[in-house]
């Protein structure tokens, strides 16, 4: 599991590169440079965990419009923002839009590593938790709708008889809806559903949960 | 008092002195006539050469003229002077050996009524026009054993500038009017020449003015047009200054680690990006640098390419792509480098600055060089921006005329004026689809190396 970080750089300068290259080499981090922001993008994605580390002046587009271009291409890529002209209005968009840090140009190499060690982190964990998605989605979408709400409204706390009123159906029922519920879910207890349905309001955002 | 006028008058009209032209016929009367001809002749002579004679041997040539004069006439001094607020003040002149030279100048306080002749431009003879009275005349004529002199006026534009003398001081001389007319003659033709080599010295001086005046305004515009690349400029230093910082420390980790031999490629990329970027600086300082232009022969392809790096960063930043077409294959052109380099790059900005303007589609600029025929060395700057009309064209190169907000809306006048002083030419036609095209030629000078 412990696949070799990789760091993407865009920077059309090749000492640049080089310089940069060693470094990684050094920390045991793998580069992969681009000379432009499109060849980057035409780049595919990689299983390793990754960031970008990104000059704000590229030869063919803005470094926040790239940062930019990946927010819409669902690319949630940590970006550590590394330049020599930079200023407080960019760099305040560039941490607003999610960059992990925005550094000087030159800086010193360890500040640059905490940065991407840092972003590396942060892709990890995105990375685990999309897994966590792929898992839990399929879990979820097996439960009917009626299931689904019972499911919800277990998680916020409410008793069965509670339930029952609220949606209008037999105490029972709720019984029979509770488990499957947990039989498809793959649950045990009370206390794994409400730290299931937990998990799953972090990673699937989109399921509403009553109030 | 100043020759700056050409124009002589013709002689002067002073008392006992007869129109030239009602003269000729008479013989002189202390001259034989064998000797009168050859007087003639020698007058002839000088008058033929003054008419050729360069603005650099003027005075060694009025030298000479007074010294055959004064040989032919048997004198012992003779001087040409100028009026002068002190006096008379002797440009030249000649004396034989062993008689004193003329004093620098003949001083008005000193010689009041000589001084007073030569102003009203009248002709002064020693002794027929000194009257007595003129006492301090007298005494130098007795201190210094003057037997005799002839002083005539010189006038330019009806005015006495200066006049022209003879001295005798073994014996006292005549000067009959035919000699004083011809001796006049002689004044004016000096005159005529010191005039043309002084409006010759003028011209130059204005030429020299100009000349210099188009240097400062053009280093001038040259910082205007270096300030545009200050972000490209920090850029270029910026890149190798941060790969160096980058590749010292690494270097420091490896040689903890013991890769020696990684530390070597470590430093050897430090020397390549601090030589990198000392040469940005170094053109850089070449360009602000204020230095009296120094002609050399040139490669533009090479000035192109050296300017290149600096320009990359300006035009990524406005969105164009600079493609360069070097096909004038090592030929030189003698020039100013610095200044070819600032005309280059002002017409490469231009050009970026145009294709970067809203509603443009194409954002390229094509700087192309090649050689036409045996004598020019072309450069053209082609655009893809809105592109100007034929009237604009033209427009353009005239000074303060600017539709930039920044800008003092001299950089292609100076351009322009920079190129015809090495001989060349610079102008603009509407692109043949889209855009301009600026046609720079230059004249070949030298081949392969330079």
């Amino acid at each position: 599991m412990s696949q070799t970080p990789v760091v993407y750089v865009v920077d059309d300068d090749p000492s640049v590169s080089r310089a940069l290259a060693r470094l990684f080499r050094v920390a045991g981090l793998r580069l992969v440079s681009f000379a432009t922001a499109q060849e980057f993008l035409s780049h595919p994605n990689c299983e390793s965990p990754s960031c970008l580390v990104l000059d704000v002046q590229l030869p063919d587009l803005n470094g926040l419009d790239l940062q930019r271009e990946l927010k819409e291409r669902d690319w949630r890529l940590p970006i550590v923002f590394i330049t020599g002209h930079g200023n407080v209005p960019m760099a305040v968009e560039a941490m607003r839009a999610g960059a992990v840090h925005f550094l000087p140009k030159p800086c010193d190499n360890r500040e640059l590593l905490a940065a991407i060690r840092q972003a590396l982190d942060r892709d990890r964990e995105h990375r685990a938790q999309q897994k966590e998605a792929q898992r839990i989605k399929p879990l979820i979408d097996a439960l009917t709708p009626r299931e689904r709400e019972v499911f919800l409204l277990v998680a916020a706390g409410l008793a069965n008889k509670n339930i029952a009123s609220r949606l209008r159906i037999s105490l029972q029922t709720v019984k029979l809806h509770r488990g499957n519920v947990m039989q498809k879910l793959q649950l045990d207890s009370i206390a794994d559903l409400v730290h299931f349905a937990q998990k799953t309001r972090a990673i699937l955002p989109d399921l509403e949960f009553p109030t | 008092m100043s020759y700056s006028h050409v124009v002589i008058d013709g002689p002067v009209n002073g008392p006992g002195v007869k129109d030239a032209s009602t003269i000729e016929p008479m013989p002189f009367s202390i001259l034989p006539g064998p000797e009168r001809l050859r007087f003639e002749t020698l007058l002839a002579n000088l008058s033929a050469t003054f008419v050729n004679v360069s603005a650099a041997e003027v005075d060694s040539h009025i030298e000479s003229g007074l010294k055959q004069i004064v040989e032919f006439l048997d004198l012992d001094r003779s001087g040409l002077g100028e009026l002068s607020a002190e006096g008379l003040a002797i440009t030249h002149s000649y004396q034989v050996p062993g008689v004193p030279p003329s004093p620098r100048v003949i001083l008005e306080s000193q010689f009041p009524f000589y001084a007073k002749k030569v102003h009203e431009g009248e002709v002064f003879r020693l002794p027929e026009d000194l009257p007595a009275e003129a006492v301090r005349e007298w005494e130098f004529a007795a201190k210094t054993g003057l037997k005799s002199n002839l002083t005539i006026p010189l006038k330019v534009t009806g005015a006495v500038v200066g006049g022209i003398g003879f001295a005798s001081f073994r014996s006292a001389r005549e000067w009959p009017d035919e000699l004083v007319q011809r001796l006049r003659l002689v004044g004016d033709i000096f005159t005529n020449a010191l005039a043309r080599k002084r409006a010759d010295e003028a011209l130059r001086q204005a030429t020299q003015q100009a000349t210099s005046l188009r240097n400062e305004l053009a280093h001038a515009t040259r910082l205007e047009l270096i300030s545009h690349l200050t972000t490209s400029i920090a850029h270029e230093v910026n890149q190798p200054l941060y790969a160096i910082a980058s590749n010292s420390q690494t270097a420091l980790d490896l040689l903890g680690m013991g890769d020696l031999e990684e530390v070597k490629k470590a430093l050897e990329d430090i020397w390549a990006d601090a030589r990198r970027a000392s040469e940005v600086i170094a053109r850089i300082r070449g360009m602000v640098r204020k230095e009296e232009p120094r002609r050399s022969p040139v490669r533009l392809d090479e000035v192109i390419e050296e300017l290149a790096p600096l320009l990359h960063r300006e035009a990524v930043s406005k969105g164009a792509t600079l493609q360069i077409c070097a096909e004038a294959h090592g030929v030189s052109v003698v020039c100013d480098r610095v200044q070819m380099q600032q005309v280059l790059l002002n017409l490469l900005l231009n050009a970026v600055e145009a294709v970067s303007e809203p509603g443009v589609g194409s954002n390229e600029v094509v700087i192309r060089t090649w050689r036409n025929d045996a004598s020019w060395v072309c450069v053209s700057v082609q655009d893809s921006g809105v592109g100007l009309t034929k009237e604009a064209c033209e427009r353009v190169f005239i000074p303060f005329l600017t539709t930039k907000a920044k800008g003092l809306g001299l950089g292609l006048s100076i351009s322009r004026s920079l190129v015809e002083a090495h001989g060349g030419n610079l102008w603009a036609t509407p692109g043949i689809e889209r855009g301009t095209l600026f046609h720079l030629r230059l004249p070949v000078t030298s081949e392969g190396q330079p």
